[in-house]
């Protein structure tokens, strides 16, 4: 008994103090505490972004067990990013469970329903974004199914044409479907890898320009930017020690490129659900090589500066023994050809790299839920 | 002289830096592949026509990584090991070899 009370003190002595001064853990029990500790606060600043988003409308159905989101009608991180990511940080809430939970079984117990029949448009990069959601509700969760027969015909052509059904694992419901309507966009198939890939990168570039007729960038080039981008997701966006409060990732990325025939424009986009660069990189070994940089550009370090930084963190430092070179080599060809542009969407920041080194950069209200890289190259239509 | 062909003889798809980055990785071939040549030949020629990737992880890991780990001395490996290619596209990735080569500093933990 004096045992357990004096574990109870120690216990609530800690307590007051979690929040200031974390503890190095030296018992089982400590460690459970601090895992409770480290899911609360990374599940705290999720639903303070979710806060700051418009809801989505949701409801229960309690004898059925179902929960039934309804998406906004036009899925675009560019044109419609918060009602976007609202959407897709509500699926990844789902993937926790409908009280927010881990727990497994109460989570066979609820089915997950998603009004698909509501959106009428999904841009390229908002796609391949909810792909990777869905697939890894499906590793979480195990089945999915799909009603497509009652969608629009835009969002069941571009799950047809980004092999969508296929990744999912989902048998698609229609036989014959009515063309697209509206702006045409030309996807191709998702896919997806944990370590870099030479030859995935290689057939996505050659696969892109067969879809368009025209070249994307110079092939050698294209690819290490693509392969740089694989490394990346695979060495920093999940790291080991990382607390997840709901399943963790799958620890994928996923790629696509995409073809709007009518403004001429080619997009090779790679996406990580990771914790994001401006995470990453203050963790990393070249952060004493990017501060003096960060400083000079974004002495606010804000997460947009941050992802700057990442960038120049090569051109500018020559005794960094060629390493980190990885952010720099995903925008050297865009210099080099001096056409389109890459673009990084992590956390808060968004940065865009244009030919000649021009660097935009903004920060968003509401992080982004992990790192969405992409190229686009304007061809004229 | 040994001449390697690092597309046909190691991949045409070389990427990453470590062993779990996949098959193809810069420290596997500068460990399994590339030093095994040295200790049969004074001059090793990596001809590098026909790789479709060249990504400065694997590329960076391989000849940084070969003075950084302390695998041969910085100014052997120079002398000893040449990297050619007969294509224009990948002119720079000769030259990216010996700065990586050059810029590589021993670790001092190894």
């Amino acid at each position: 008994m004096k045992y357990l009370s004096e574990r109870r003190r120690r216990y609530f002595a800690r307590k007051s103090r979690w929040g200031l001064l974390p503890r190095r853990s030296t018992t089982g029990a400590d460690k459970v505490r601090s895992l409770a500790l480290a899911k609360a606060v990374s599940k705290r600043d999720f639903d303070a972004a979710v806060e700051l988003l418009p809801a989505v409308p949701k409801r229960r159905v309690g004898e059925e067990r179902l929960i039934i989101t309804t998406p906004p009608s036009h899925l675009s991180l560019s044109e419609n990013y918060e009602e976007t990511l609202a959407f897709l940080m509500e699926l990844r809430r789902s993937r926790a469970g409908p009280k927010g939970g881990l727990n497994r079984n109460v989570m066979r117990q609820w089915r997950s329903h998603i009004e698909m029949a509501d959106i009428k448009q999904i841009g390229p990069a908002a796609g391949l974004v909810l792909a990777a959601e869905l697939d890894s509700f499906r590793h979480r969760v195990g089945r999915m199914t799909s009603l497509d027969q009652t969608w629009h015909e835009n969002v069941r052509s571009f799950f047809a044409d980004s092999g969508l059904f296929e990744l999912l694992d989902v048998k698609p419901q229609s036989v014959s479907s009515k063309p697209a309507v509206g702006p045409l966009t030309k996807v191709l198939k998702y896919r997806r890898g944990s370590t870099p890939d030479g030859q995935q990168a290689d057939l996505l570039r050659s696969e892109l320009e067969a879809l368009c007729g025209e070249k994307f960038g110079p092939r050698i080039e294209v690819n290490n930017a693509l392969c740089e981008a694989m490394t990346n997701a695979h060495h920093h966006a999940y790291p080991p020690d990382q607390v997840w409060w709901h399943a963790p990732p799958p620890g994928y990325w996923w790629s696509t490129g995409a073809w709007m025939p009518e403004t001429g424009t080619m997009h090779m986009i790679l996406y990580d659900q990771g914790v994001g660069i401006p995470k990453t990189l203050p963790r990393s070994s070249h952060w004493a090589s990017a501060l003096p940089i960060l400083n000079r550009l974004d002495p606010e370090r804000t997460d947009a500066g941050v992802i700057e930084a990442a960038l120049e963190l090569r051109r500018t430092s020559t005794h960094i023994s060629g390493r980190g070179r990885g952010l720099y080599e995903m925008a050297e060809w865009i210099d080099q050809t001096q056409s389109g542009f890459l673009r990084i969407l992590s956390g808060k920041g968004l940065v865009t790299y244009r030919p000649g080194r021009r660097v935009q950069r903004s920060n968003l209200r509401v992080p982004f839920q992990g790192t969405l890289i992409e190229w686009e190259i304007n061809r004229g239509a | 002289m040994i001449t390697l062909n690092l597309a046909k003889e190691f991949s045409p798809y070389p990427a990453g830096r470590y062993p779990d980055d996949g098959d193809f990785n810069g420290q596997r071939f500068r460990d399994k592949v590339l030093l095994p040549l040295l200790e049969k030949a004074r001059i090793v020629q990596v001809n590098i026509d026909g790789v479709a990737t060249l990504p400065s992880s694997f590329w960076e890991e391989t000849w940084g990584g070969m003075v950084r780990k302390r695998r041969i001395e910085k100014a052997e490996a120079q002398s000893r090991l040449m990297v050619v290619t007969s294509e224009p596209d990948l002119e720079r990735y000769v030259d990216l070899a010996k700065s990586f080569l050059a810029e590589a500093e021993p670790d001092s933990a190894t």
